[in-house]
């Protein structure tokens, strides 16, 4: 969060040490008017530069002034002065405009300087290349640079104490805090040796924050007021200073102090930079994450808000961007504002994506993951879960590293620390670096070993979970098929039951009708028997005309033998047929026949069951009715039904009824163009309207439960549309039924 | 004597025509016939006191047997004709039934023709 006010903070450092005292940009453009040495106007014009970036803050102006500075010094040859110009360029451009320029423009610097043996331009440009933001994330370089500028300072007997603070700041940004501390307390008693005021408060300060990052938040208020002491002369640093004594604060819980030295950072940048407008987006960004944390919505959203703007359109940081936009998401999130939320968490997300700021990464992908998963966009969600997680793994990783690290520091800190610092020469300091760097290295890898068997034991689980609901699956889908194979024996099981029924319903007057004809067989041969006796009485007696008329008789006997002997077969064929499983054969068949035949079947058999059963029946069949093409039982099937419901229903009337009341069935055939029509009627109670579209849906009865499986006429139905016909109802309450097949002929 | 026989079954007639062919041949038996309750109750409006014993079935479609039964009972007093049931079905309840009603025999099918000879004998005499 402090990376970039301490960035800026340190050029300070750097700068001053390096080109020493800044002038009033007046008396330093009354110079650049007045001089005609060229040497003198390009020294005079890179320190306007300085002036204008530093104290100013103005980057436009000093990039400006640094070119024109570049361009005479390159002119005229000045070899030294045209470096210096190279690495103040490249520090704007780092900062302000191109990452890629600025690393062209300190190379060029950097081999100038080496060539010509410069060693406080090579010093210098080695320092920028350090404060740069690529500098900054590249671990390896940052340390061959150090080395490089300790060596050179160490050849040429310089000054080194400022790039001792470059690396402690470094130092710190890697989260080695120890080290960055060994280095800043030698740094801090160097200065109070030199008495350099401004140093001392730039070491305190920056001791205080990094007892900040360590979590020892008492030793950092400690520092920060040692620090602040010295504020009223450095107004810059003194903002700073408040800032992060808010925010410190703010750490220890101390909410009503957090607060007041917020509201005083903030009246010092006012008063720094001129108005309110001009305030640094840093300030504002820190504040905003501050009142944030304290609660205080409106001021926050205001001051993230502006810090915003500020980074958006006054000056480009990618850190402070960052930090802005996710404290506006988050705001905004905490607010209920889903879509604003969103849309400051991708602005975040891209850049931190872009520079590898994990710790935005991670949160900025989180809040935009709830986002999809609340509007069930799945895809997008699990897209971003698998950023936000990839940024949380190496970050897991790098927290878990400083926390041990923290550990050793907590050891070191039970020494005094100055005196230990003092004590530490290089090859000490080589070999802790070393010790540091294995201990790294160690838990690196066991934090990698750890993270590959928690990756291994997620992917274990998850496809555990998908084993265990393909499981359920295939169990549900085979229960489902079981199911549906159990239905359809059920189904084939009640059509058949329903033939059993109605074939139980035709037993008797099957047994009726076969007795019937069996009994006139009978009557017939043994009255034929005794025919034939009185035949050869007359032949012997020579009455031949009356033995001829016996033998008339005889033969008409053997007729009604033989048609009654059909008859009786007929019969039993059609209940072997009527019971039979597999599917009928259609064959040309005689519907008047048919429907005679069923109708005794079904009148017979409702008498042997109910004895006061009675009714009138009639027929009109259609002589001129040819054999059409049907499945006998099929039809024969349907008509018992339509003929069992039509007595069904005029017994039922007429149990109901007076005497008076004449029960009616019957059944007429008739042709009609390509078609038979058999119309089965009663003169019953008739269908109430509202059930007609019901009767034939399976399991539909209006009979008493255990009268009637309400198949029938559903299985009937089937049957007249097997065969391509149509069977309708027409009933009007109390005025009888009609049920009309229509069959093709 | 004459006797009026009704049955649905049409062959019926030609059956009891040549069981009796003796009896017609010497004129000590008349038969008529009627294929329903309905037909009957006809013939008897029509040939009134004609027919002095009645053979029906019971298990006709329209008027039942029963039925022609109770009519015949109900309407001719002086004298009543004889009625024979004739029926399929020997079970108790129709057998009460018929002789409730005033059935003067009960006869199950198939008809033993010996033993109604006999019995339409005895009536005659």
């Amino acid at each position: 969060m402090k990376k970039i006010s301490w960035s800026l903070l340190m050029m300070l450092l750097v700068l001053m040490k390096v080109n020493g005292q800044d002038h009033k940009s007046d008396s330093l453009k009354s110079v650049l008017i007045k001089s005609s040495s060229d040497s003198v106007k390009v020294a005079t014009l890179l320190k306007l530069g300085f002036y204008y970036q530093r104290t100013l803050q103005k980057n436009d102006t000093a990039f400006l002034i640094y070119q024109s500075a570049l361009a005479i010094a390159r002119k005229k040859g000045f070899l030294k002065q045209e470096i210096v110009c190279l690495g103040q360029l490249a520090l704007v451009h780092s900062k302000y405009l191109s990452e890629d320029t600025a690393h062209l423009l300190l190379a060029e610097a950097l081999n100038k300087s080496r060539q010509n043996h410069f060693a406080d331009q090579e010093i210098a440009g080695l320092g920028i290349y350090i404060s740069t933001e690529s500098g900054f994330f590249n671990k390896d370089s940052f340390f061959t640079y150090f080395d490089r500028m300790l060596s050179i300072s160490r050849e040429n007997k310089l000054d080194s104490l400022a790039f001792m603070g470059r690396f402690a700041q470094s130092a710190t940004d890697m989260g080695n805090y120890p080290k960055a501390l060994q280095v800043l307390f030698v740094i801090l008693h160097a200065n109070e040796e030199k008495k350099d005021s401004e140093a001392i408060e730039n070491t305190l300060y920056m001791i205080a924050h990094t007892y900040v990052q360590t979590n020892d938040i008492k030793r950092a208020i400690e520092y920060f007021y040692k620090a602040k002491n010295y504020g009223d002369t450095y107004p810059f640093i003194n903002i700073f200073i408040h800032d992060d004594l808010a925010n410190a604060y703010l750490l220890q819980g101390q909410n009503d102090s957090a607060s007041h030295y917020a509201y005083l950072s903030y009246k010092l940048a006012v008063k720094f930079y001129g108005s309110e407008d001009k305030v640094y987006g840093g300030v504002l960004n820190d504040l905003g994450m501050i009142y944030d944390q304290l609660g205080k919505d409106s001021l926050a959203i205001d001051y993230l808000r502006r810090s915003y703007v500020y980074f958006t359109t006054v000056e480009t940081q990618y850190q402070n961007y960052c930090i802005t936009t996710i404290g506006l998401a988050r705001y905004f999130n905490k607010k209920g504002m889903a879509d604003s939320c969103l849309k400051y968490a991708k602005l975040s997300l891209g850049t931190a994506l872009d520079k590898g700021f994990l710790p935005t990464i991670s949160e900025a992908s989180g809040l935009i993951t709830a986002y999809y998963q609340k509007n069930h966009n799945t895809d997008s969600a699990y897209h971003y879960q698998q950023i936000g997680f990839e940024a949380y793994k190496t970050l897991y990783n790098d927290e878990s590293s400083r926390q041990i690290q923290n550990m050793a520091l907590a050891e070191q800190q039970r020494e005094d620390d100055i005196a230990l610092a003092k004590k530490i020469s290089d090859d000490q300091f080589a070999a802790k670096l070393r010790l540091y760097g294995l201990m790294t290295l160690g838990i690196v890898a066991t934090l990698i070993g750890i993270i590959v068997y928690r990756n291994n034991r997620r992917k274990q689980k998850s496809y555990d979970l998908l084993k265990k609901q393909k499981q359920e699956i295939d169990l549900q889908k085979s229960k489902l098929e079981s199911s549906i194979k159990e239905l359809q024996t059920t189904q084939s099981q009640l059509i058949q039951s329903e033939k059993m029924a109605s074939l139980g319903e035709l037993t008797a007057g099957i047994a009726h009708e076969i007795q019937n004809p069996l009994n006139f067989v009978n009557n017939f041969s043994e009255v034929s028997t005794e025919l034939v006796d009185e035949m050869n009485e007359e032949i012997s007696k020579g009455n031949l005309e009356d033995a001829k008329e016996i033998a008339n008789d005889l033969k008409q006997n053997l007729e009604k033998i033989n048609h009654h002997g059909k008859r009786a077969g007929e019969i039993v064929k059609g209940m072997l047929q009527h019971s039979r499983k597999s599917e009928g054969q259609k064959e040309p068949t005689d519907i008047n026949a048919l429907c005679d035949e069923y109708l005794r079947l079904a009148y017979h058999g409702l008498r042997a069951r109910d004895k006061n059963f009675n009714a009138n029946i009639k027929t009109e069949f259609d002589e001129s009715l040819t054999k059409i093409n049907v499945v006998p039982q099929d039809i024969g099937r349907v008509l018992l039904n339509l003929f069992n419901n039509a007595f069904y229903a005029v017994n039922e009337k007429k149990k109901l009824s007076a005497n008076s009341y004449q029960p009616i069935a019957s059944v007429t055939t008739k042709k009609s163009d390509n078609h038979v029509i058999i119309t089965v009627s009663d003169n019953g109670n008739g269908i109430p309207e509202k059930i007609q579209d019901k009767i034939f849906q399976p399991f539909f009865t209006t009979k008493p439960t255990g009268s009637g499986t309400g198949l029938g006429l559903s299985l009937s139905y089937d049957i007249v549309k097997a065969h391509g016909g149509e069977i309708k109802v027409e009933s009007k309450v109390g005025g009888g039924t009609e049920l009309i097949i229509q069959l093709p002929a | 004597m004459k006797v009026l026989v009704v049955d649905d079954e049409t062959d019926v007639k030609i059956l009891f025509e040549q069981k009796f062919r003796k009896e017609i041949k010497s004129g000590e038996l008349e038969f008529a016939f009627a294929f329903s309750g309905e037909e009957a109750l006809r013939f008897m409006k029509v040939n009134e006191h004609e027919a002095v014993l009645i053979l029906s079935d019971i298990n006709m479609p329209g008027m039942s047997g029963l039925e022609l039964l109770k009519h015949i009972k109900e309407k001719y007093e002086k004298p009543p004709p004889v009625v024979m049931m004739i029926t399929a079905y020997g079970d108790d309840e129709n057998y009460n039934e018929a002789m409730k009603l005033g059935a003067d025999d009960f006869l199950t099918k198939p008809v033993d023709f010996i033993n109604l000879k006999e019995k339409l004998k005895s009536k005659s005499v």
